[in-house]
């Protein structure tokens, strides 16, 4: 199984390499961007609605930290393509984890120049978070983010019908939208400045956590995908 | 599972919407030729792509070359060359490019002959397949389908946007493909011109039920047009008659035409004329008696069609 997926993997990644390196590049410029701009503020707590902001923010970002957007094109739909990887003689499982190595393989990078150019451009941050420290920090947002993106290969079995495309995006976006207001509103916490506290004190438990749920929910998206293209979703 | 039987289907039910195919029971022997006929909409693709465990049936088994699906799907798909009726996910690709990328998925696959179908089809090498022709397309799917030296070739409408000469070529080469007797292939057409010259059975479908599975020259020679002295209410109750209509002489279809003169013999009455029946009349038949729910004689054909 795993020798087919990296089979297809490496044709994915050498059909769409322009868009590999732009995500990357893309990556790097936006935690520098958020070292810059938003962070700083945070920590400066300049203006109360500050916190809330970054919460919005992070959340909306780090959950898509692996998702993998290999097109040529940007008309180009991924859905035809693994339809196409259906009728080769290549089981639904190994199409799925090569799906699920491609989240892995555009999160890691993509995670190290985001949280790198954030470190970099963002002098506050560097003095609330020292090295060791930021690393349970950029742990425990990866875990996170990498089991939230393991749902893109889901969304991109779904990806031919418009209707059913929009409503899982709305869904991931009420679910983003849920676990802000839950924590703001139930909890009265903040989430980043949370995360930056945990890493400060005790990084290795939430970065444990944080990857424990990142493998479960990798597990579970990869069964619950593969049913879907069992079931025939993709024809 | 006999060893001579290429694809076996038992049971097999899909409901996708309002659409339903089957149940349907079925047997395609190797090393024939069957067509695939009916509207768009029968389920010909939808037959294919259960063949193929693209989509999995609420009921019933699939047994291709002996494999169990869904149990040994690749194995099934590596013995497989399926050629759909459009290009999908790897239009960005020339015809080499989407070679190279196949023959690594088929242990059989033939670069030989891939070569030598791009020659004949008169395929352009270096060219995106998305800027290609419709025909062309379809030319470099029956390329790459034909490539992997399968054992069972499922073909959707293959000659479609194709030219009659390119047509021509393609059929023969389905042809050269059946020689050695080892291979079976199921093409979906709704061309009965390629049906009569080239398939050995024939298989109708329509709203996802198998209308009948019969021998082609079997078929054509059983269901004939009569012109019969007496009424239609004399007539309509004779053996193998499948309509019976007019007045004067009455215009009888028989899908039985021995079983049908002798008895009509028997009671006194005059055949004046024979016709034969093309097969898209046959079909035109069966379509009317599906809808009048009289599909007795349907069932015992898919059984005994292939004695």
């Amino acid at each position: 199984m795993w020798q087919a997926a990296w089979k297809l993997v490496g044709h994915d990644l050498s059909r769409a390499w322009g868009n590999y390196l732009l995500m990357l590049v893309i990556s790097f410029i936006f935690g520098v961007w958020t070292g810059l701009m938003v962070l700083r503020t945070l920590i400066s707590q300049e203006f109360s609605f500050d916190p809330y902001l970054i919460d919005f923010y992070f959340m909306a970002i780090i959950p898509i930290i692996g998702c993998p957007w290999y097109t040529r094109k940007h008309t180009e739909r991924t859905y035809s393509q693994l339809k196409y990887y259906r009728t080769l003689p290549i089981s639904t499982g190994s199409v799925i984890l090569s799906r699920m190595i491609l989240v892995f393989l555009r999160a890691i990078p993509n995670a190290i120049l985001m949280f790198a150019g954030m470190y970099l451009a963002s002098p506050a941050l560097r003095e609330v978070l020292p090295p060791s420290s930021y690393l349970w920090f950029i742990a425990i947002c990866f875990g996170y983010g990498l089991g939230m993106s393991c749902w893109y290969p889901y969304w991109e079995i779904h990806s031919r019908s418009r209707v059913k495309l929009w409503l899982y995006t709305a869904g991931y976006v009420a679910a983003w939208l849920a676990v802000c207001a839950i924590v703001w509103f139930v909890f009265d916490a903040h989430i980043v400045r949370n995360v930056i506290d945990w890493s400060k004190t005790s990084g290795w438990i939430f970065a444990l956590l944080s990857a424990l749920f990142g493998g479960v929910s990798a597990w579970s998206w990869w069964r619950i995908t593969k049913k879907n293209v069992d079931d025939g979703v993709l024809f | 599972m006999r060893e001579e039987v290429a694809l076996s289907l038992s049971g097999v039910k899909k409901k996708a919407g309002a659409f339903t195919f089957g149940p349907i029971d079925l047997e395609i022997e190797k090393g024939y030729c069957v067509a695939v006929v009916g509207p768009n909409g029968s389920g010909k693709s939808t037959l294919f792509r259960l063949v193929q465990n693209l989509t999995r049936p609420d009921a019933g088994s699939i047994n291709v070359l002996g494999l169990q699906q869904p149990e040994q799907e690749v194995k099934i798909k590596q013995s497989i060359g399926y050629m759909p009726d459009a290009v999908f996910g790897f239009e960005e690709m020339t015809a080499v490019q989407a070679g190279n990328f196949s023959q690594q998925w088929y242990p059989s696959w033939n670069e030989d002959r891939f070569e030598e179908l791009i020659r004949k089809m008169e395929i352009d090498r270096y060219q995106a397949i998305e800027k290609m022709s419709k025909g062309t397309q379809q030319r470099v799917l029956f390329a790459l389908a034909v490539a992997r030296d399968p054992q069972l070739l499922l073909l959707d409408e293959p000659t479609a946007n194709l030219d009659p000469f390119v047509s021509r070529v393609m059929m023969e080469e389905i042809a050269r493909e059946l020689e050695d007797g080892e291979k079976t292939v199921v093409i979906a057409t709704h061309s009965m011109e390629e049906v009569r010259k080239f398939a050995d059975y024939v298989l109708f479908l329509h709203r996802g039920k198998l209308l009948g599975y019969y021998e082609k020259d079997e078929v054509l020679d059983s269901w004939k047009e009569l012109w019969v002295e007496g009424t239609v209410a004399e007539i309509a109750r004779t053996p193998g008659v499948v309509s019976a209509e007019g007045k004067g002489p009455v215009r009888v279809v028989t899908c039985s035409l021995e079983e049908t003169e002798q008895s009509l013999r028997e009671r006194g009455h005059t055949v004046l004329r024979v016709h034969s029946l093309e097969l898209d009349e046959i079909f035109a038949e069966l379509l009317k008696e599906h809808d009048r729910g009289g599909n007795h004689h349907v069932a015992s054909s898919v059984e005994t069609g292939r004695s």
